[in-house]
């Protein structure tokens, strides 16, 4: 046989390809695990709505979608509006019981907007299970609140901010630039004002 | 050039930590790095992880990424030097049959047999042997090229190559070029 000739058999050999699902999942594969590695996962509204993977699949994005508008139009009925320091960490704690057993290990964030609560579920049930962490973020006037875990990130102005537990369950939330930590209540990151609470002493 | 320029754009986006811009550029590898894997362990399952690896390599160590070198060509050499350091287990080894087995078939045309004995030929090779055949015989890189992807002399490539067509035409003679066993 000569070089030519074995190349030619070479050649031949087929390669087996994963299917057209497995190339469109396999990129938000990578990076999972690349923040998973890094510890710290990431709450991208994209990753709730609105990606491919989502309009790739379209029954589970219906699904999803409808699921959570059903959840949050059931609890935003019992809302009450405005809540002042204390009634915030109660409305959290309250949303944040009803809501974890539907969705669990998937929960990364429950949001409280001015005008609406938001739910932020990972694609699959992946999320670690950790305490949940209640915070409060002031800054340009307005203040967001939360329901999320160690590990996750929160956006607020378009900033992506790491939140973290240390090991003597502070919270820590991390900026760009910046870290905040609990033990400095009342300080600040930046231009935000942060107050946080572990929740599983409450619940 | 506009191509190359949304490129750039996209690396320096994923220097920054843009886990969406990094996304793209695996998305338009993926295919690449994933063959060249199966090519060096003959499995999906091991192809699959050691791309993902690659990736993940790539994305730690993106900040070293040089605007000089091509992209791709970054890649191809990380995902070579995961592969090269890829070690199989026992079980992947007594597995081997078995995976093939999982992979899809093709009795139509009766390749499938013929693709498992060039594969089975290919992982006798020293992985060395078989990294300079993948990047020659499939990738199409010249001696030079891919003496700078393996790290070695262009001299040492040509006696891994050497060597390896020796024993893969021991390994492969009664197939035939053309089609037919």
């Amino acid at each position: 046989m000569t070089d030519r000739e074995l190349d030619e058999v070479l050649k031949r050999r087929r390669i087996p390809e994963p299917s057209a699902e497995e190339w469109e999942e396999f990129p938000r594969s990578v990076t999972r695990e690349i923040r998973r590695r890094e510890g710290v996962s990431s709450t991208r509204a994209a990753d709730v709505a609105g990606t491919s993977s989502w309009w790739s699949r379209p029954i589970i994005a219906i699904a999803g979608v409808a699921m959570i508008t059903v959840v949050c139009a059931l609890l935003l009925g019992n809302r009450q509006t405005s809540a002042n320091a204390t009634g915030g960490l109660a409305e959290a704690e309250k949303y944040y019981r009803e809501i974890a057993p539907l969705f669990p290990q998937q929960v990364r964030a429950i949001v409280f907007e001015k005008q609406e609560t938001r739910l932020v579920l990972a694609e699959r049930a992946d999320v670690p299970t950790s305490a949940p962490i209640y915070l409060k973020i002031c800054g340009a006037g307005e203040c967001r609140r939360f329901v999320t875990f160690s590990g996750q990130q929160v956006r607020v102005n378009g900033h992506d901010l790491d939140v973290l537990t240390d090991a003597k369950g502070g919270v820590i939330v991390a900026g760009p630039d910046l870290v905040w930590r609990s033990e400095q209540r009342g300080g600040r990151l930046g231009e935000y004002r942060i107050e946080a609470e572990r929740l599983e002493a409450r619940l | 050039m506009v191509a190359f320029e949304d490129e750039r754009g996209r690396i320096a986006q994923s220097q920054v930590g843009d886990h969406e811009a990094f996304e793209s550029l695996i998305k338009e590898h993926q295919r690449m790095i994933y063959s060249v894997c199966y090519r060096m362990t003959g499995s999906m399952a091991e192809a699959e992880d050691l791309a993902q690896e690659t990736f993940i390599a790539a994305f730690s160590n993106l900040k070293g990424f040089r605007a000089e070198s091509r992209f791709s060509s970054w890649l191809y050499r990380i995902a070579m030097n995961q592969c090269l350091n890829w070690r199989r287990g026992a079980a992947r080894r007594e597995n081997l049959h078995k995976q093939w087995s999982e992979q899809p078939q093709a009795h139509e045309t009766g390749e499938t047999g013929v693709s498992q004995q060039i594969q089975e030929a290919l992982m006798k090779l020293n992985p060395k042997q078989r990294a300079a055949m993948v990047l020659t015989t499939y990738d199409g890189l010249n001696h030079a090229e891919a003496a700078k992807v393996l790290g070695c002399s262009e001299t040492t490539v040509s006696w891994r190559l050497f060597a390896a067509r020796a024993k893969l035409k021991r390994l492969l003679k009664d197939l035939k070029p053309g089609g037919k066993k």
